[in-house]
């Protein structure tokens, strides 16, 4: 019986699904086990510290690839299998579920008892909370909620040595203790396994309202989008994409949602009429199809292609989209991009033709010259080849050291510290 | 005496220790110290009286006297506690158990017991003054005389005349008050009295000084020396009984406060308890009482020529009165260019003879009035107290500034028959 | 402490820099909790990043213990030295190093005045958010410490929402800094960490914070109940009808007479059980919709008056009695303990109600006052420290009240912090596992145990881990 067979054969004793999976996608499939519940979870880890096993939790894997090169890897431990709802009080506005619910369904039981969900992420019905939460991934609609790290209450993770440690609470207001579901958001399971979410949930929109323009220039998309920013009107998203041909001579798209009460969406769009070009627009129904197609659109985050993040200052975007466009087009790449002008963020799917090392080359060349922007940037979904001297997550700063301590703490059996994560981690 | 009745016990447990009255001391912004604050203050006092900390400790005397007893803290207190009635209790205590060296107490002595108790020798001292500023005799005298040379200069003895006993309205006779002469006011700023009985004869009312009025003893009060203080009040007293319950106006700001406290200050002397309180009912300071009585026949041309004005309220009519909106209601009746003084409720710095006792941190608290008036843009900085007056005038005279310092009572006699405030502009 | 030590740090900081007079570090020997104190050996305020590091560095080679200090208005005995050694206070490092009102941050020293920053950006039509009630005090690390919150976090959140980015100096004196670019973090969010630590990661020297846009219109409302529960329950109706002001307040009638009676009288009726002070921030449409939804619903609470107020400067006032309420209370007695526990919001008459009840049983004087929106209670009661019977009685009625309402669901602190005063209650919340994570994430950051130690993680916890890391 070879390593992976044996290994699978302890696991599905211990938790009873087990099945191929990929820790990246260009990295050999390891035994994937998905515990029943908590206790299951709680056991596999315990075993794993045991058998000094090294494991990589997740959700659905979605982003897995937005890591780098896994050292040795011996099993993969999902937790798609804890959906139980553990409480969900509508008129407190707020829900614990355990880590393996699904954006979409819990999008839809938020909706039920008259709630928004955020994070509104982008091809809901393939991430668990867990996944969104551990890495730290935030919709769209981050512009008006803030990310995702702000609105998780509290956190229930299983460390490496079996413990099962809570942190926060279920309470829209808490201090008691340290926040560490701040550092277990974003940590990309490199130091627990996210077992249990508690999230403040918004009001559900009684309306909603899409708009979309286009304009010819980058320059005219962003003033758009300055002229839309200052004004009352909240949107809870504003984007810009690149049209590439350019379509009518128009060359950039903005997209804003609107949602609030109805009067008040009419309000805000007849503010914002003023500024806006002609535009299209639809509402209700289906403007929030139209969000959610578009936020699958302008999100390349489980792309099959390598994707570029960029996030700076609102005032430096227009600098660091030039920037970043310049260089590719002296390179002749195919592109998808976006740009969030109120986040800062600028997305970038690259659609070849790129060799690894030559994708390795253009980081290196744009995180220099990002540096005089204050500007970041990661690299999602890049083959290995391109990782080999990169940092995927950005380049290594001064709190690298405490990271380590960290994650020696937390981790001091080694089973989470994969060598995927920033610096190493 | 025992530790409690060395400092207001019974008030100093009002402090409920929040804290809010930290930002407003003038010298804990200038060290950040906690023990230089009023909330330190009060603690300290407390442990006094609790028996933690010894009376003479030399800290506790040092941080009674660093407090320039402003009362921006009671301005600002939930609590309402009486800061100002405190810090005097405290100092008094001190000045009981503490032994000063021979020549400070020789230097009180002559100050508190023989300059502020006569006319003659308010009068000589202030014809001293002005021979050693005069003549740089003063440069001998050291630190004091230091003190000395950076005051403006003592007028000459014809302006320093007392006002004669009663002046008669100028205008359709409304009534009759009686006005406090003061001490410094009279012999650094006779201008200043002179102004005001202009003003109040000018709006209708027969204007009578007491005679033989030395001092109200509120140098006293705040320096701790409240026997004198007291024998100073019954005299006050005494010598305005004379005008049955006309309305006793003052333009000095200090005195103004301290006199609307006798009540409290005599209220454990049975035989002037109540005489104490109804003449402290008769006081109103000068702007409030015009402010009542406003004149309509302000000619407003003649103040505009002064230049723009900004108004700085002297702690002891803002903090100790809450006297604020008058002056500025009655610059603007009087048709001045008027701007508002940033912080205009921080103390300059002067402090009754704080100035001359602590030059340093005196100056050290004016340094940030005078980035507040340069900022302000204006030409002329309008006050209502005799210390203030003094501070601001040396302080642009070490500056080099061309700015001037007025009474309101000289910008409204300006604006009531003209030449009063121009002529020695 | 050694006298050359004192020496050696005096050099660094200058004579403005350290306090050494025991008179004068009596001062120092308690924050907003009088209840709690203890005199620290030396205070120590630099003026600089650079010099703090420098005297960290020395206190990390002589083994000396750091409580760092804002300007002492917390609550839950934060600044308070438990085991002797050092006060490091932030007060004399107040200025504003940036402003950049495009990308809407500001960086600031740490020891800058809450409502100074605000003050210093309004002009520019922005603001900084949280507003605790000694925003006129409180310092800007000291928020970052502690996660403060106030009023208006129903609407925006807490202070780590709106911390960008820090400059830590560390327990050894290195300089950490972490006042990065960009919005999300690379690696762990250590300053999503360090918010809330309460000073047991370090030292905030500098701190970067996102600045928000002044809103287009704000209006208040006073609503006047003649029953506390009512008020509670429109509360709990305005939450579950999904609506969404700035600012739920409640003031019951033993604070409205506090207030009142202060320079910060507001203006609320006395003859009133509790008022509801609401605040909607927005476009006028939104928030006009808000106001007439939430007048419905406290009506129907059975509200006997609503009042709009008519200026800004009226609703000023309304909000200085609201902020100056904890002051006020020193009218009624000459010490205040203000428990801070957060309860679900379908639970806030019947939570509230068992806090009036333990009080009473305890005979003691209770006073409510609180963020209702976010179920933040903050039972205030009146005592005086010289009576030893009634501070008991004081403590144990702290400790009831966390119980039931830990029983209820709900939590310990909402924006006060953890301390010394609630140490021991952590276990009614955590378990061991719990707080065996958090001993180790501050063992990451001070593996000795310097900073402000003896706070937030129950005693037995830390000698546990200790006992099990000592080589056998």
């Amino acid at each position: 019986m070879s390593t992976y067979d044996s290994l699978s054969a302890r696991l599905e004793r211990l938790a009873g699904e087990v099945r191929p999976l990929r820790p990246r996608h260009d990295v050999e499939p390891v035994p994937s086990v998905a515990p029943r519940d908590v206790e299951q979870t709680r056991e596999l880890l315990r075993f794993a510290a045991r058998e000094r096993l090294r494991v990589i939790p997740c959700g659905l894997g979605s982003k897995l690839s937005w890591c780098g090169i896994p050292g040795h890897v011996d099993f993969m431990l999902s937790t798609r299998r804890l959906t139980r709802v553990v409480s969900h009080v509508p008129d407190d506005g707020t829900l614990t579920i355990e880590a393996g619910a699904t954006m979409a369904d819990l999008k839809e039981r938020c909706r039920a008892g008259g709630h928004f969900l955020t994070p509104d992420v982008a091809r809901a019905a393939t991430k668990t909370i867990g996944g969104v939460v551990a890495a730290g991934e935030s919709g769209l609609d981050q512009l008006r909620f803030g990310p995702v790290r702000h609105h998780v209450l509290g956190l229930a993770v299983v460390l490496s040595d079996g413990s099962l440690a809570r942190t926060g609470g279920r309470l829209v207001k808490n201090v008691t203790g340290f926040d560490l579901q701040r550092l277990y958001c974003g940590s990309h399971g490199t130091l627990c396994t996210i077992v249990e979410v508690s999230l403040r949930l918004f009001p559900e929109p009684e309306h909603e309202l899409w708009l979309s323009t286009g304009v010819a220039t980058l320059q005219d998309a962003l003033g758009l989008a300055a002229a839309t920013l200052n004004s009352p009107a909240r949107v809870v998203s504003l984007s810009i994409a690149e049209m590439v041909p350019p379509k009518q001579g128009q060359a950039w798209a903005v997209f804003a949602r609107l949602f609030g009460r109805r009067a008040a969406v009419d309000a805000e769009h007849a503010l914002l009429a003023r500024s806006w070009p002609v535009h299209a627009s639809c509402e209700g129904a289906r403007a929030r199809e139209a969000a959610e197609q578009m936020s699958d659109a302008l999100t390349f985050s489980s792309s099959p292609h390598p994707t570029l993040h960029v996030s700076c200052r609102p005032s430096r975007a227009m600098g660091v989209t030039e920037l970043v466009r310049g260089a590719l087009e002296r390179l002749g790449i195919e592109r998808r991009l976006a740009l969030q002008p109120g986040l800062a963020e600028l997305d970038v799917e690259l659609r070849g033709p790129l060799e690894p090392q030559a994708l390795a080359g253009l980081v290196r060349e744009l995180r220099v010259a990002l540096r005089e922007q204050a500007a970041q940037l990661a690299l999602r979904n890049a083959p290995r080849a391109a990782l080999l001297d990169i940092d995927p997550f950005g380049e290594r700063g001064p709190g690298l050291e405490l990271m380590r301590a960290l994650q020696r703490q937390l981790d001091a059996a080694g089973v989470y510290s994969t060598g995927r994560f920033h610096g190493g981690l | 005496m025992q530790p409690a009745e060395l400092v207001d016990y019974a008030k100093t447990l009002d402090c409920i220790h929040c804290g809010l009255c930290l930002r407003t001391c003038p010298t804990y912004r200038l060290t950040g110290a906690e023990p230089s604050s009023p909330r330190g203050r009060i603690y300290l006092m407390r442990a006094v009286a609790e028996g933690q900390l010894e009376a003479s400790d030399a800290t506790y005397r040092g941080e009674l006297d660093f407090c320039l007893a402003c009362r921006h803290c009671e301005s600002v207190c939930p609590a309402g506690v009486r800061f100002g009635e405190m810090i005097e209790s405290a100092r008094a205590g001190l000045s009981a158990v503490q032994h000063r060296p021979v020549l400070a107490r020789l230097a009180r002595w002559f100050g508190f017991e023989l300059v502020l108790r006569s006319r003659w020798w308010l009068s000589a001292s202030a014809s001293a003054m002005r021979f050693a500023q005069r003549t740089g005799m003063a440069r001998l005298l050291g630190r004091w005389g230091e003190a000395l040379l950076a005051m403006p200069l003592v007028p000459p003895r014809s302006e320093r005349a007392p006002l004669a006993a009663t002046h008669g309205a100028r205008a359709p006779r409304r009534g009759s008050v009686a006005m406090l002469e003061g001490c410094a006011m009279r012999e650094l700023y006779g201008r200043v009295n002179r102004a005001t009985v202009q003003v109040l004869t000018g709006i209708g009312f027969d204007t009578h000084v007491p005679a033989e009025h030395v001092c109200c003893g509120a140098l006293h009060a705040h320096n701790g020396e409240l026997d004198a203080a007291r024998d100073l009040a019954r005299a006050t007293i005494a010598a305005f009984e004379a005008f049955g319950d006309d309305a006793i106006v003052t333009n000095s700001a200090g005195c103004g406060a301290h006199m609307k406290g006798y009540g409290q200050l005599l209220r454990d002397d049975a035989r002037w308890r109540e005489r104490a309180q109804r003449f402290s009912r008769r006081v109103v300071d000068f702007s409030e009482f015009v402010a009542a009585h406003a004149p309509t026949a302000f000619s407003t041309g003649a103040v505009r020529e002064l230049g723009t004005l900004t108004y700085d309220d002297p702690c002891h009519l803002c903090h100790g009165q809450q006297v604020r909106a008058q002056p500025r209601t009655l610059l603007e009746l009087a048709g001045a260019r008027r701007v508002e003084l940033a912080d205009a409720e921080a103390c300059c710095g002067s402090a009754g003879i704080y100035s001359l006792l602590r030059p340093a941190d005196s100056r050290a608290v004016f340094e940030g009035k005078l980035a507040a008036f340069e900022a302000s843009g204006a030409d002329v900085l309008v006050t209502a107290n005799p210390g203030c007056h003094m501070q601001w005038e040396s302080g642009f005279k070490r500056a080099g500034s061309r700015a001037r310092v007025l009474h309101l009572a000289e910008v409204l006699a300006c604006a009531l028959d003209a030449p009063a405030a121009r002529r020695d502009g | 402490m050694r006298a050359e030590v004192v020496h050696e740090l005096r050099e660094i900081l200058g004579r403005a820099g350290l306090i050494s007079e025991p008179g004068r570090l009596l001062t120092y020997e308690c924050d907003g909790l009088a209840l709690l104190h203890e005199r620290p050996e030396l205070v120590l305020l630099p003026r600089t990043t650079d010099e703090c590091a420098r005297a960290l560095r020395v206190l990390h080679r002589e083994k000396i213990a750091v409580v760092g200090r804002g300007a002492g208005t917390g609550l839950s005995g934060g600044a308070t030295p438990v085991k002797g050694g050092v006060v490091l206070g932030t007060a004399r490092m107040r200025d504003v190093l940036e402003i950049n009102a495009v990308d809407r941050y500001a960086r600031v020293q740490a020891g800058l005045v809450n409502v100074d920053l605000t003050l210093a950006v309004e002009e520019l039509g922005l603001f900084y958010a949280p507003d605790p009630s000694s925003q006129h005090a409180c310092t800007l690390g000291g928020n970052a410490a502690e996660n403060s919150g106030g009023p208006h976090c129903f609407k925006h959140g807490s202070t780590t929402r709106h911390v960008l980015g820090l400059v830590i100096v560390r327990d050894d004196g290195s300089v950490l800094d972490l006042s990065r670019p960009a919005v999300d973090p690379v690696g762990y969010d250590l300053v999503g960490l360090f918010v809330g630590s309460e000073g047991m990661f370090g030292i905030a020297t500098e701190i970067t914070v996102k600045l928000t846009p002044t809103p287009a219109v704000t209006e208040t409302l006073l609503a006047i109940f003649t029953d506390l529960d009512a008020a509670c329950d429109s509360v709990s109706d305005a939450i579950a009808a999904r609506l969404e002001p700035s600012a739920l307040e409640i003031l019951d009638k033993l604070t409205i007479e506090a207030v009142e009676a202060s320079v910060f009288a507001a203006g609320y009726p006395k003859q009133a059980e509790a008022v509801l002070l609401i605040e909607v921030e927005g476009a006028e449409a939104e928030v006009e919709m808000t106001l007439a939804e939430l007048s419905r619903i406290v009506k129907q609470r059975g509200a006997i008056d609503v009042r709009r107020a008519r200026s800004a400067a009226e609703r000023k006032k309304l909000w200085a009695g609201r902020k100056g309420a904890f002051g006020a209370m020193g009218r009624i007695a000459p010490d205040l303990y203000v428990a801070d526990v957060v309860v679900p919001r379908t639970k806030l008459r019947e939570l509230v109600a068992a806090t009036t009840r333990i009080a009473r049983e305890k005979r003691l004087k209770l006073a409510n006052v609180f963020h209702a929106g976010d179920g933040n209670l903050h039972p205030n009661i009146s005592y005086d420290r010289r009576d030893a019977d009634e501070v008991a009685r004081v403590l144990r009625a702290g400790e009831e009240i966390m119980r039931v309402v830990v029983a209820a669901g709900g939590s310990l602190s909402g924006e006060h912090g953890i301390g010394i005063e609630k140490q021991a209650a952590m276990s009614l919340v955590f378990g061991d596992d719990d707080l065996r994570a958090m001993c180790r994430v501050r063992d990451a950051w001070d593996p000795e145990h310097r900073m402000n130690p003896g706070k937030l993680i129950p005693v037995h916890v830390c000698r546990e881990m200790r006992n099990a890391e000592r080589p056998r």
